[in-house]
């Protein structure tokens, strides 16, 4: 922020968005609860169909995957920054449609990819268990965080990921 | 009453396609018709240009252009086609270290994930009801960082709040929590 003695120009706010919803001066405006009940709808029904949209998306890492066995240098990275985006975008997209274990698994092997100083046996093997992982969420549609057994595997996959990576 | 949101537009800006579909499914749902998607921030610059947007909803981690860059480029250019838009920035658990850096950038508001039907709802009415002043400073153009204060005499808040008095400290927990209430 500046400092006290710099010079701040202050631009009113804009009423620009109420008029041009047709708000009248301050006039309040509620939520329109039956919208929201539609769009909760149309939310769960994107949830419900998650695990059809995300499996193509799960099978492309197991093919980059097998890819970057079989290649070296750039091409291998290139294999790999495609893994990793994909990684990066079920991270970030999983609990939004109620499977926060394909965020943690997620999670988890982007962290192992970022920090990954050499790709050996061990490094493929952990990243097919977590490609695994999430293809048995999706199988079974595990929707529960605290699934003891889904925890302790998590809680595996981080844990060899901070050992080898 | 209730306010139709028919004519509102609204950009998208996330390189993730499925997240794209559930912001603009949620979005439709509520009754908003125009909606344009931009695939990271370069894109979503070159969209304002032909899309009056009224908010634009943006992923914070995008290449090759993040979100903190677009919503600089979007403040400060001198070619910036709009620098008053509302920006409302998604945020991860991942991405809580970035959050002060987009306030200063000049974000409007946050959505945390996970993205719900009533967070966005509750944003499009925030800026509805109680549009931000801007400000322009030496160093900085963009809504009023003052508001993001954290009103400790009141206890419980109800919208995003960040202490900025004391900016080269991160924000603690409880302050990132309340930042991300909404």
């Amino acid at each position: 922020m500046g400092s006290k003695s710099e010079k701040v120009e202050t631009i009113p706010p804009s009423n620009h968005l109420r008029a041009k919803l047709g708000l009248i001066g301050d006039m309040p405006v509620e939520m329109d609860m039956e919208a929201l009940r539609r769009a909760e709808e149309a939310v769960a029904q994107l949830q419900e169909s998650y695990p059809e949209w995300v499996g193509p998306d799960v099978d492309r890492m197991e093919i980059l995957l097998n890819d970057a066995k079989g290649l070296s240098g750039e091409a291998r990275t290139a294999s790999l920054r495609e893994l990793f985006d994909i990684a990066h975008n079920i991270k970030g997209q999983g609990v939004s449609f109620s499977y926060p274990l394909m965020t943690d698994i997620g999670q988890s092997l982007c962290a192992f990819l970022h920090g990954m100083k050499k790709m050996d046996d061990g490094a493929f093997s952990l990243i097919k268990a977590h490609i695994q992982a999430m293809q048995v969420v999706m199988r079974d549609r595990l929707q529960d965080a605290e699934d003891p057994l889904a925890k302790k595997v998590i809680s595996e996959l981080c844990a060899i990921g901070a050992r080898i990576g | 009453m209730n306010v139709d949101l028919e004519r509102l537009n609204v950009l998208i800006v996330d390189d993730n396609k499925h997240m794209v579909n559930l912001i603009k499914t949620i979005l439709h749902s509520l009754g908003v018709r125009n909606t344009r998607e931009a695939m990271d921030g370069a894109d979503a610059f070159t969209e304002l240009r032909n899309f009056p947007a009224d908010i634009v909803f943006t992923d914070l981690s995008m290449s090759p252009l993040d979100g903190l860059e677009f919503t600089l480029l979007v403040r400060n250019a001198k070619d910036s086609p709009n620098p008053y838009v509302h920006i409302i920035m998604l945020t991860g658990h991942t991405e809580f270290g970035r959050l002060r850096a987009a306030v200063n950038a000049g974000v409007t508001d946050f959505l945390a994930k996970p993205v719900s039907a009533k967070a966005i709802y509750q944003r499009i009415m925030g800026v509805i009801h109680n549009p931000p002043a801007f400000v322009r400073e030496k160093s900085y153009f963009g809504p009023d960082r003052k508001r993001f204060q954290i009103d400790r005499l009141k206890g419980s808040l109800q919208r995003a709040h960040v202490v900025l008095e004391a900016p080269e400290e991160n924000l603690s927990e409880d302050e990132i929590d309340k930042l991300l209430a909404g």
